[in-house]
Order: structure tokens, then sequence, then C-alpha cells
């Protein structure tokens, strides 16, 4: 009797488990929502496994199953909306029919050009909404830090000015939605471009690397693509709201952002508004450093459709900044008040021949008063300078399928102009004499240039080439300093000049096979000089204690460079991508003491005046290595690691350039909870110590460091999202190498020790 | 992909191999000389004890001294061949206050060409074409600016101290030297301005060879401001004469026996 | 409705955060004066405004009211002739002394006193 019952229990048991284990078929076909056309290559995962498959050129797909009632799929694809289906509810039926919704964000340049091309040869990185709000920064220069190969020069609260491979401040073209530019007032760089704009109103920054984006105007370094939140046009007039509230400790402080957005059909409109208000923080080693600042800025965006696939979109951000810290400058930035205005037009759907047509014209206005009231030499002398920048420009390009590849030629222009003065009133003497002088002398830069770019793909190479040709022209009124009486400390008339430039850049990737790219670029990019180096008069803007005098003469300087990369892409294991490059500049952008007799220096302490000149050559070389795991497993981890070195061989028998950052690695390691509604993920940061250091600069080493930071994404409900964490979890007393000193002092500028944060994002 | 790799390796090591190739720079010769002045403050003779009343001057009024602060402009070299070199391409004004030891030393960073020189000549205060209101923004030197309404440029000289009347009362004096003041007798107003400045000459017998550093010491006798050629008494005068032109003749006059060589180099 | 509230709480953020300028009291007071005296001081507007003052006694004060703003300068400059006088410079802000100094101790016949209003 016992046997039997234990052998009916097995055969009970093994038909269980055999039943279990039988497998089954969900078979489905996939249709775009809107038009029931059936999409190719969707990819189809089973949740619970992991495992997946992909839909056919028909939509079709199949999938393997064990265990039907815990499984949900998930259908993703590019351009559309993912969606999440438990497998029960079509289990019945012989073939399920799926339908997914296209993004309807798709009006942004770069996820059009991502329908018609892959990657390109060369480096370039990528940050969306999501690694915005999870970064909890502040600042966008503090943001970019984390990306290899990329640094920021920090002065003070806010304006940690990028550096990416070594270059830096114009030879980088930072640049809002694809060509609005924006120029700083603040000649020792308090305000470069991306502090005009909002960390909170972006939806992504795009980091392309080396002298090859010529599209998107000269480019010498790279170029830096802030993209704000672009309009959504829904079906059915929609409207929603949105709002995030941030707080945190230690540099305590909060930060709050209402946004309005909806539209119906052809019209879409997007208002913001943000507001952040930060104190003092206290870094690792217990030291108060001065870091306050208030910010806030009001942005409204309207677009409209006149027909299927053109958009027409006009917008205006104001900003404010008040009273922000810059302790590594004699003075702080008491306010700035910007405007840009930026009006837009996108063209699809305009025949087989061109995929689209794009032109945009926009105007930034900064207005940025510093002053020394808040340090203790205003006792004496109350120093408060006031600057106008403006940047106005044009940008038109057509995209088209011509000679089997795609060709896009287009143009932009931009006029920067600059005006300031200085007015010191000397406090301590009677009758209150006041002396006022130029910084920027009615300045004005205006470059126009035209460019062509070509891809092709052949058999399994993509090849890319283009070609640019700027003229660039600029004047101002004579460099002048005088004394009170009227002689002159230094005079320069000789004050205009004309380039004409020409870029070009060619590169292919080399498809191997499935899991395995090379990638291969050169290019020459040309970059005239700027403001500062060609109009400055006699103010110590550069990283040694001497008095900058511009150039007006200045010759433009050339990045002639070769990236090589190699990308191994895996299902099971995931990507890996390593680049190198080496840059050979010519025509480099340096300084040169000038003798006493020539001009004295003005600033008290300075050791002597330096001018800027072009030096024959100059070189970088680096490295950057990454690695990510799958996209479909529930745990990711993320390495990357970088390096640069740059040498000046025309000094001191190879003089490292100065401010270069060390070699730097990160490690994420992060895990999805409950399908992906609770996040947590762990950062693991490591620099090197940098003893490469220029003595030309008399430049000061810095000290290696490790910061290890916690975060944690929660999505409550579809509403709302929680962003917490703890960030220098060790409190780490650290200051990376290209913080400046604070003034008057031989210690850097620490950075923030630990600190504990909230966000909460709610979408309505 | 190892090959590839390995490639990637080599020509990165290459650059850095390349990069580390050093050239040698020829050094410029530096075929010139420098000089340095150093002042030494002294009462009787003595090192000054600051904020001490023990000293008495000609006059027989104690006194005692609290800072000293001064200017020395265009130092000149006056060479054998009778040309004059002005020592004026980096700071042809020199501050020097008894409070910030560093302005002791004058360095002059220009560059002197080897020869014989027989005399030292520089400028006590600043001259009548350099002195410039608002010429110095930043303390210390912005802090000796001389009123507008008094003349404006910058005090030559600040002597302060405490002197003791003959009833053995106590009161500041403000021994300021600057550009003086013509008032009229009889509304008081100012109708004209002076200046008070003067040059100092020392006689040496200077060899200079190149490379050389030749450091000059130069006494500042502040007892001799009270005493020689003219006796200043503190009762008759009172403690301060920036606004009393005839106290600073005394003074200007006074002044040329305070500053003497210490040492001779070369004779 | 859910909306509706949220952006009335945004709104509502935004308008207590908007900064209003802030505004100190300020009070030049000049006193130890026995004979009269040249005086230059900076008003609300920011003019720099000469006036002889006309003391009977070294207790007579003189004084200046006015609203001044955040980063203000302020600013009160004395001369005279009298070698039996003296000046005492105060400038107030909001009741508390804010700089003050005399010429007492010193022959010097001037005196500025000055500064600039806190940022808060």
């Amino acid at each position: 009797m016992k046997r039997l019952r234990i052998l009916i229990m097995f055969v009970l048991l093994f038909v269980t488990v055999v039943s279990l284990a039988q497998p089954i078929v969900v078979k489905g076909t996939i249709l775009d929502a809107k038009s029931h056309e059936p999409i190719v290559e969707v990819e189809i995962i089973n949740l619970f496994t992991s495992r997946g498959s992909t839909s056919d050129k028909a939509g079709k797909f199949s999938i393997s199953l064990t265990d039907t009632n815990k499984t949900k799929l998930s259908f993703h694809h590019l351009a559309y909306e993912t969606k999440t289906i438990q497998v029960n509810s079509f289990l019945n039926q012989e073939t399920a029919i799926i339908l997914l919704d296209p993004k309807t964000e798709n009006l942004d340049e770069f996820s059009i050009i991502g329908q018609f091309e892959n990657d390109k040869p060369y480096r370039i990185e990528y940050l969306n909404q999501k690694n915005i709000a999870e970064a909890h920064s502040n600042d966008i220069g503090a943001l970019l830090r984390k990306e290899p190969n990329i640094s920021g020069i920090k002065k003070g609260a806010l304006g940690i000015d990028p550096v990416v491979r070594g270059l830096k401040y114009s030879q980088l073209n930072v640049q809002l939605n694809s060509g609005v530019k924006i120029e700083g007032g603040c000649p020792n760089r308090m305000d470069p471009a991306i502090a005009h704009v909002d960390l909170n109103d972006l939806q992504g920054i795009t980091i392309l690397k080396g002298p090859f984006g010529l599209k998107y105007g000269p480019n010498f370094g790279g170029v830096l693509n802030l993209r704000t939140q672009r309009l959504t046009f829904y079906q059915t007039y929609e409207t929603h709201v949105s709002a995030l509230m941030g707080a945190q400790t230690n540099q305590e402080g909060y930060k709050t952002k209402v946004r309005v957005n909806g539209g119906g059909g052809k019209l879409a409109y997007d208002f913001s508004g943000n507001w952040k208000k930060y104190g003092d923080y206290t870094a690792g080693n217990g030291e108060t450093v001065q870091s306050s600042f208030q910010q806030y800025n009001l942005t409204g965006k309207i677009g409209f459709k006149p027909a299927d696939g053109h958009t027409i979109e006009f917008g205006i951000d104001r900003s404010w900044g008040r009273n922000i810290d810059f302790p590594a400058l004699p003075m702080d930035e008491r306010s700035d008040d910007t405007y840009i205005y930026d009006l837009d037009y996108l063209g699809t759907q305009i025949g087989k021949t061109i995929n689209f047509i794009r032109a945009k014209v926009y105007r930034s206005d900064v207005h940025h008063i510093m002053d020394n009231k808040n340090r203790p030499f205003s006792d004496t002398v109350v120093s408060i300078s006031d600057i106008r920048a403006s940047n106005t420009g044009a940008r038109f390009g057509i995209n088209m399928n011509l000679w089997k590849g795609r060709l896009e030629v287009g143009g932009e222009y931009e006029r920067i102009t600059k005006d300031g003065e200085r007015t010191k009133t000397l406090i301590m003497q009677p009758g209150l004499p006041v002396k006022v002088e130029d910084l920027w002398n009615n300045a004005l830069i205006q470059n126009g240039g035209i460019f062509a770019e070509f891809q092709k793909q052949s058999h399994n190479i993509e090849w890319i080439a283009a070609v640019r040709m700027d003229l660039n022209s600029a004047t101002s009124n004579p460099l002048l300093r005088e004394k009170p009486n009227g002689d002159n400390v230094y005079q320069n008339e000789n004050t205009s000049s004309q380039f004409t430039n020409f870029s070009a850049s060619a590169g292919l990737t080399w498809h191997i096979n499935a899991s395995n790219e090379l990638l291969f670029s050169m290019g020459s990019g040309t970059r005239s000089p700027d403001m500062v180096e060609r109009f400055i008069i006699l103010l110590p803007i550069g990283y040694d204690p001497y008095d900058y005098l511009g150039n007006p003469l200045l010759k433009p300087e050339n990045n002639n460079e070769i990236d090589l990369g190699y990308r191994l892409t895996k299902n099971k294991v995931g990507q890996i991508y390593l680049s190198g490059f080496f840059s050979l500049l010519t025509n480099y952008i340096y300084s040169k003491e000038l003798p006493p007799s020539v001009v004295k220096p003005q600033t008290p302490g300075v050791l002597g005046v330096k001018q800027f000149i072009n030096i024959d050559y100059a070189y970088l070389t680096g490295f950057e290595l990454t690695y990510s795991t799958p996209q479909k497993y529930d745990w990711k981890l993320h390495f990357n690691a970088a390096y640069t070195f740059g040498i000046n061989p025309t000094v001191n028998g190879n003089d490292p350039l100065a401010e270069i950052p060390p070699f730097e690695s990160n490690l994420n390691f992060s895990y999805s909870f409950f399908g992906n509604q609770l996040v947590p993920e762990l950062s693991l940061r490591m620099v090197a110590v940098q003893n490469r250091v220029s003595i030309d600069y008399n430049e000061s080493p810095s000290q290696a460091f490790t910061t290890l930071d916690f975060k944690l994404r929660y999505q409550f409900s579809k509403n709302l999202n929680v962003f917490a964490g703890v960030s220098n979890i060790f409190n780490t007393a650290y200051y990376e190498h290209l913080n400046r000193n604070i003034i008057g002092s031989t210690l850097p500028l620490y950075e923030v020790g630990r600190v504990f944060y909230l966000d909460l994002i709610i979408k309505l | 992909m190892k090959k590839l790799k390995s490639i990637t390796i080599l020509l990165i090591a290459g650059f850095l191999l390349a990069s580390s190739c050093n050239k040698d720079n020829p050094q410029p010769v530096d075929n010139t000389a420098r000089l340095t002045l150093s002042f030494y403050h002294l009462v009787d003779s003595l090192p000054i004890d600051f904020d001490t009343m023990k000293y008495v001057n000609a006059a027989g009024n104690p006194y005692l001294v609290s800072e000293i602060q001064y200017f020395i402009s265009d130092v000149t070299l006056h060479n054998t061949d009778g040309t004059y070199h002005l020592l004026d391409a980096w700071e042809d004004i020199h501050y020097v206050d008894t409070d910030l030891y560093e302005t002791f030393k004058y360095v002059l960073k220009d560059s002197i060409l080897p020869g014989t020189y027989d005399s030292l000549i520089f400028t006590f205060g600043i001259s009548e074409e350099k002195n410039q209101s608002l010429m110095f923004v930043n303390p210390p030197e912005s802090n000796m600016f001389w009123p507008e309404y008094l003349g404006g440029g910058y005090h030559y000289l600040k002597l302060n101290g405490k002197w003791k009347d003959t009833e053995d009362i106590i009161h500041p004096y403000n021994f300021h030297m600057g550009i003086g003041q013509i008032y009229d007798p009889e509304s008081d107003e100012i109708t004209g301005f002076v200046q008070n400045y003067f040059k100092v000459k020392f006689h040496y017998n200077l060899e200079i060879e190149p490379g050389d550093t030749i450091f000059i010491p130069i006494d500042v006798h502040v007892d001799q401001w009270f005493e020689n050629p003219h006796v200043f008494d503190f009762n008759v005068w009172g403690g301060d004469i920036m606004q009393k032109q005839d106290a600073m003749q005394v003074a200007k006059e006074n002044g040329h026996n305070v500053f003497q060589k210490s040492m001779i180099i070369g004779d | 409705m859910k909306k509706l509230i949220l952006f009335a709480i945004g709104i509502i953020f935004f308008t207590t955060a908007c900064q209003q300028e802030n505004q100190v009291k300020a009070k030049y007071i000049v006193t130890d004066a026995v004979s009269a005296y040249n005086l230059q001081y900076l008003d609300s507007s920011g003019e720099l405004i000469n006036e002889t003052v006309y003391p009977e006694s070294a207790q007579d004060q003189w004084s200046f009211n006015y609203m001044a703003n955040e980063g203000d300068i302020v600013y009160v400059s004395g001369n005279y002739k009298d070698i039996n006088s003296a000046l005492k410079i105060m400038i107030l802000l909001d009741g508390k002394v804010y700089k003050q100094a005399s010429n007492e101790g010193d022959t010097l016949k001037y005196l500025t006193v000055s500064g600039t209003v806190p940022y808060k």
C-alpha cells in the first residue's frame, strides 16, 4: 500500500514536473499601432528568463515559454514605446497581434538621424534624461566629469568648465539644441556656455569627441550638444504637469522645477520654471568651502505643425543667477541675466530624396556682473565688472539620399559681440575717486561656414567623409589701458583679422561580423581664436599668475587627429569599446612672457605679462575603454577607464601641457528589482595621482583619490519617481586636478564631503 | 581581436616613447648685472626700538617712533663715461614700510650693463611727473594717497609716533611729507602747490662685471629729520606738517642727511 | 484636478522664491568736531553729496538716514583745518554699528569711513 502511494506520488510529481517543463510556443505579429505596418527587429524578452527573440520582416515572432502563469513579455524597439504584456492575456489566441505606439518624441534631430544611420566611427558619449536625473548634480560641468576623458575646471559654486581629452574653452564646440551658441561674459570664464543652461531642463547631452562633427560648426576638440526637452505633439489634446523637488544635506539647499506641457494635433507647448538655492558645503577634511548660489529660470516653447512632417518651434529661456561664490577667483558673480531665443524648423517627409531639412535662427544675450564686495579687499577698493555678451546666429542643413548614400549640406553663421568695463571705487579716499577701465572694447567676432558630409554603406563598411570651410573675421576698438594721467600702459590699434579656414574629416566603421567592429577616423579641424585670446587687456585670466594680453593677429589653430576604435557587442557579454587617439595640434595657441619694457603688469601680485601666441605644434594622445553588461539582464555593470597626456615639445624639452586630468576609472553596479521599479546602484570612482604637470605654468601635482556613491531609484507609481542616495559615502577629502586654488592660497578647492539627497519627480 | 589589441597598445606605446625623447634646448647666457638696495632704519645710529619713549631730538623733545612708510623712486646709476642709467624698466617706485619687513629690500630686476659706475642717485618721494593720483589702487601703496584738495598724488613719507611737550603731555605726531600747499594769508584758500621731493646722491666706485649682483645697503637715520641742518622743534611746529609748507621745507632740507651709505663696495 | 493642485503648488513655490530687494536702514553719524568741517557722503541714489557742517560743540551730532540696498557703497568722508578739532564717524546698518573710526591719536585732519552693505 505504501509503495503504491509513493508510486502514485512520483507519477503525479513526474506529470506535474513534465507538464511544467513542457515548453509552450507563443506566436504573434507586431504591428505599428498607427499604420498597421509590420515592425521588423522588435526585441521580445521573456522577463522571467531574460531570454529573447526578434521579429522578422513580416513582424512575426515566436518565443518558447515554460511557465506561462508568471511570464511577462516585453517588446522593445528604438522608434516605439516599449510594451509589457502578461502572456496569459493572449495565450488562447491562434496568433496574437501586438500593436506598438510610435514614439511621439521624434522631433529631435539626433533621433531622426538615428533612424538613418548607425554610430559614427569616432567616440561619442551619450547621457540621457535618466542618467541626468540619477546623477544628482547641480551643474552640467560637474555631471560630465564622470564620463571617460572628460573633466572640468572648477573655480566656484557653478560653471565647471568642461575639458575633453585635454582640450577646453573655445576648443570645444558647446551648443544648445544643435546650434544655439552662448557667449559668457566673464573674462575668467565664471560663466562658460554650460553655466547658462539649467541641468534640469535637459533631456540629453551628447559629446562627440575629436574634430569630426564638422556639420555642427567649426570643430576642434569636440562637440558638446545640450538638448533640452523637446516638444511632444500629442494625438489628442492633453495637458501634463510635472514637478521635481530635491533637497540635500551638506551644501544645504533645494531645487524645484515645475513643468506644464501639452497640446494636441498641430500645436504643442512646454513651459517650465526652475529654482535652486544652495549654501556652502563641508569638504571631507572638515573645511567649509564657499559655494552658495541662487539660480532660477523660466522657459517657454511653442510649436506647431503646418503640415505633416514639418515642425516650427519657438522657444525663450530666461535665466537669473544671483550671488554665486567663486573662491578661486578675485571676484564673485553678483548677477547673471541671460536671454536665449531659438526659432527652429524641421521638415521631414519631403519626398524620397530629401530625408530632412532643418533651419534655425537664435540669439543669446548675457549680462554678467561680478564684484569683490564679499572679499576683504573691498574695504579699500570696491571693484565691479559689468559685461554684456551676445551671440546671434543661424544654421541650416539638408540631408538627402544621393549616390547610394546620404549627403548632408548646410552652413551656419555666428556673430559674437562683447563689451564691458570694470569700475574701481576707492572708498578709503576723500572725494570717492572712481576709476573705469575697459575689459572688452566693442569686440566683435563673426564666423560663417558651409559644410558637406557624405555617408555611404557598402557591404559591411560604413564610410563617412566631411569637409568644411569657414570665413572668420574679428575686430574691436583699439586695445587700450591708460594711466590716470593719460599715459599709455598699453595700446594696440591693430585689432582686425580675417581668416579662411578649411576642415576635413573621414572615417569608416567596419562591421567585421555581427559582434566585432573596427572604427577609424581622421580629421583636421580648425578653430579661430576667441574673444579672450584676441582682445583681453591685461587681466590674470590664465592658470598662472600673469596679466594676459590678447593678440588680435593670432592665427587659428589646427587639430590633426587620428582615432582608432574597436567594439565588441555580444548578447551574453555586453559591449566593450576601446578607443585611442593621437592629435597633432599645429599653430597651437599658447602664451609667451613679454618684457616690461613693452608693457608692465597692472594687477598686483602677478609675475609679469604674457601674450597669446601660436607655437608650431604640440600633441595629445590617449585612450578610453568602456564596458557594459547586456541590457537585458537585471543586473548591470558598467566600467570605464581613460587617460590623456599632452606634450609641448617647444618648451623646456617636452613640457607636459597644463591642466590635463590624470588617469581615471569608474565602476558602476546596479540591480533592477521588481521589473525595474527599484534600482539600487553603487558607483566607485578611482582617480590616479597627477604628476605630469607643466613646469612652464608652474602647475601643482595632485593626489589620487577614490570615492564611493550609492543611489537608489524607486518608481513608486506611474506618477511618482523617487531618487535618493548618498554621494561620497566615506566622506573622502579630495580635490580634482583641475580645481583651481583658493585665491591667495596654495590650497585647492576641495570637493564636497558626504551628501544625503532625495529628489522626487511627479508626473501627471 | 588579440592582434588588434596588441597593435593598439603598440601604437600608444610608440607615441609614449616618442614623447619621452628629450631635446636639448640651449640656455641663453646673461651678460648683465643686477642691483639690490637694502634699507636699515636707525635712530642715533642704532636700530630703532619702535613704540618706546626713549629718544630725544636735537630740540630736546622726547619722542618715540611707531612706524615709517615712504617711497623711493627713479634709482639711477651714473657711468664714468658720463651716461646715466635709469633703472625703471620693472619697478620705478618702491614702497618701504617698517611694518613690512620684505620692503626693506629693493630688488631691481633691470639689466645693468657691465662697466664702471661712480654714483648712485635716487629720488626720495616721487617726481612731479610720476606722482599721479590713483596710480596705486591696492594697499599698502594706495593707503599713501595724498588728498586731492591738498595736492593729490601720494605721500612721500609718513613718519608716525608720539612726542612729549614741556609739560610732559604726550601728543601724537604725523611727520608727513608730500605736495605742499600755499595758502592765501587772508582768505586761507590754496593758491598753489609745492613739490617737496628731493634727490639723494651717493658716490661709489663700482666695477660691474657680467652676472654680478650688487648689494648696496643704505642707512636711514630717522633722527636727522629733526636735526640737520635745521633743528625741528615739535613745540614750535606741532605734530602735523602736511598742511605747513614751511615745516615741510625744513624737512626737505634735513632729509638729505637722513640717507647715508652703509658700506662701500669696490672702494 | 490633481494637475491643477500640482500646478498651484508650483506657482506658490515660485512666488515665495522670488527675490525681494533686501533693504536696510542706513544711518551716518558724525560727531566730535568743535568747528566747521567739510563732509562728503553717498546718499540713497549713489550721489556724492558735499556739505559744510557747523557744529556747536563736540557733542553735536550730524546724522543722515536713508534706505540702502544690499551691495550699495556706504561712504562718509570729512576734513577740516582747525588743529583743535577732531572727527568721529559712524555708519550704522539697521541700528547696529557697521563701521566707525575716529582720528583721535592722529594729527590728520581728514577721516573716511566706508564699506558695502553686506549681502545676506
